[in-house]
């Protein structure tokens, strides 16, 4: 489903590159449960985003389903990350100003569906999550657990097929990491394909299936 | 459709989001869109009023000079004048200034006396009362005054009695109406009794404001000319005659005269106009610069708080053209909230008489200190000024909110 082959990603930062990936590869199938692992700088988030098409590879090739996704333009791209992606990002990233239920209706907002159907489609989503009460508190009125699950409504309201979490476990407790582990679970069983990203040397949850090391931007044999 | 419905509206929810940001935009944008405004209305006010006294204007005005200045013109040129082709009468006028002394306010106003036996009959003088009748030939002992002349000397006119007593010292119950006597009699020591039989509308601001109305008789009398003497000579011409060619013969016959077509007095009064305006119009493009300059900064300087946000719209799948969308329309928005808020503030300092101002644009027409800078608006006004206002803010912005459109999202979410 997914195939990484010998990518490069390299960014300016001032006037000298940072070498961010150094020849990955890697292939992931549609329903597995991803692990990347390694410490803050080894490029797991780097490669997500690429897989999320949110950064473009230096060099090398991104296929997905056999398409070269990695030299698309914007216009196209655009469409790919809203119905195939869901993103959970590690600081929730929630949109203040709006409530609960405009956040989680963000992504339907450019395919033209009207704010009533929009706010039909949310509220399913947090009906889901337990989490109908807070509908309309505004995002910046949510604890950090509620403020996650949100984040996790947004990203399934387009209900794609691929979900990608940047460090999920980093900013919430304990009591919310189980409630966490069962959307995941629920997610895996649906045949979503879920890739993670964390510091953590060792899987955090046993869904997982495959998990890749991270080290200086390449992937090593062991952690 | 039901997309771009979406964005326009999360524009509009943009600017009560970011709350500082728009009133640091709007607030410049109203300031100079208030002057630009203030302008247009005033200076429409002045051309309007020149236009309207157009009609009442004769072809020729013939004045007399004596010793190098203007003085009385001599009525035995008359009959030469209407020798001249085209000329369909001619009519001599007495007029002059009566400074006055009313409540320790020196004022001045013009005495007008009309010879409405050979002025040709005018449609327009019925529709220029505002309360009585106008004189007919034969009236004497009679006048009719301007708005702002009854205003000041306490006659009851207009629907905002509260605003006339402001005018003047006299309390609600000793209000005058048309029909009273009123007694003039001016530092100089000129005097004369006459009853006002009429109050002209005050649509014709910057004529009839300060204007007292009599016949011709009334007005010798009171000045002190003889029978063959008048301030001036009105001429009137036919449809097909040329007011230029007829000045241009007169002024030939006549060479003691001073000779003065309708078109040369309007365009004396849009001038003298015209000249402050400009100073008005150099502020206004400093200030036009200067916003759109503000708009560009504030525009152009993305926040971490709004990189991150459009990151993560991106991320969920906003295309770069629908940031781009959402940005112009924000800024469209501000340039007509401003500009909107900015033509109404300009309208309403422009009706309140241009409180600190006024003095200026009116210069040396300042009669007396209600005198109010007339005020024209009219649709056309308001779209030119929604152009002026809308377009340049919004084209500006362009480039910032294509800059804000093109963020990489990787790097603004991780900014």
């Amino acid at each position: 489903m997914i195939s990484i082959k010998n990518v490069f990603k390299r960014y300016k930062s001032g006037k000298i590159y940072v070498k961010a990936l150094d020849d990955v590869s890697l292939n992931i199938e549609k329903g597995e449960f991803i692990f990347f692992s390694g410490p803050s700088g080894s490029g797991k988030s780097t490669l997500l985003n690429i897989i999320g098409c949110l950064a473009r590879v230096t060099s090398g090739s991104y296929i997905l389903e056999d398409k070269k996704v990695s030299h698309w333009p914007d216009h196209f791209i655009s469409p790919l990350r809203r119905e195939r992606f869901g993103f959970i990002f590690q600081q929730f990233n929630l949109i203040s100003g709006y409530s609960a239920w405009e956040n989680i209706a963000l992504p339907l907002i450019p395919m033209g569906l009207s704010q009533k159907e929009r706010r039909k489609k949310a509220l399913l989503i947090l009906e889901d999550l337990n989490l109908t009460t807070r509908a309309d508190f505004m995002a910046q009125e949510l604890s950090g657990g509620q403020q996650q699950l949100v984040a996790i409504g947004r990203a399934l309201v387009n209900n794609p097929d691929i979900i990608l979490a940047d460090e999920p476990f980093s900013n919430i407790d304990a009591r919310h990491v189980e409630n966490f582990e069962n959307i995941l679970e629920n997610l895996k069983n649906q045949g979503k394909t879920v890739i993670i990203a964390s510091h953590f040397k060792e899987p955090i949850t046993k869904l997982v299936d495959k998990t890749f090391y991270f080290k200086n931007g390449a992937i090593s044999p062991k952690g | 459709m039901k997309k771009y419905l979406n964005l326009f509206l999360v524009a509009v929810q943009n600017l009560r989001r970011y709350k500082a940001k728009s009133i640091t935009i709007t607030i410049p944008i109203i300031l100079m869109m208030a002057v630009s405004s203030f302008m247009m209305f005033s200076r429409g006010g002045f051309v309007k009023d020149a236009q309207m006294a157009r009609e009442f204007l004769p072809d020729v005005t013939i004045q007399g000079i004596e010793a190098g200045r203007v003085g009385k013109v001599s009525l035995d040129i008359i009959p030469e004048i209407k020798e001249i082709p085209h000329v369909k009468a001619v009519a001599p006028r007495v007029w002059g200034y009566i400074p006055l002394k009313i409540d320790d306010l020196d004022i001045s106003y013009t005495l007008m006396g009309l010879d409405l036996e050979n002025i040709p009959d005018n449609p327009e003088f019925l529709e220029v009362m505002e309360d009585g009748s106008f004189l007919v030939p034969g009236d004497r002992n009679k006048v009719v005054i301007g708005y702002g002349v009854a205003q000041t000397l306490g006659f009851r006119v207009g629907e905002d009695i509260e605003q006339a007593l402001e005018l003047c010292t006299i309390s609600k119950d000793d209000l005058k109406n048309v029909g009273d006597e009123i007694t003039i009699e001016d530092t100089l020591g000129n005097h004369g009794k006459f009853k006002v039989i009429g109050i002209l509308k005050n649509r014709v601001q910057v004529y009839s404001a300060d204007l007292m109305i009599v016949s011709n008789d009334d007005a010798r009398d009171f000045f002190g000319y003889t029978k063959n003497e008048a301030s001036d000579i009105l001429v009137y011409l036919d449809e097909s005659g040329s007011a230029d060619r007829a000045a241009l013969m007169i002024s030939q016959l006549f060479t003691n005269t001073r000779v003065m077509t309708a078109k040369a007095l309007t365009n004396l009064v849009k001038e003298a106009f015209g000249r402050r305006s400009g100073t008005f119009s150099a502020m206004w493009l400093i200030l036009f610069s200067t916003v759109l300059m503000f708009a560009w900064s504030q525009t152009t300087h993305i926040s971490v708080d709004a990189g991150t946000e459009i990151g993560i719209l991106k991320s969920f799948g906003w295309q770069t053209g629908d940031i781009i969308i959402v940005k112009m329309v924000e800024s469209l928005l501000y340039g007509f909230l401003g500009t909107s808020i900015g033509i109404l503030a300009g309208f309403v300092y422009a009706l309140m008489g241009t409180p600190g101002i006024s003095g200026y644009c009116i210069g040396c027409a300042s009669i007396y200190p209600k005198f109010p800078v007339p005020v024209s608006c009219d649709a056309g006004s308001i779209i030119l000024l929604l152009l002026i206002g809308v377009i340049p803010v919004t084209l500006i912005t362009a480039i910032p909110a294509w800059l804000a459109g093109t963020i990489d999202p990787d790097k603004a979410i991780k900014s």
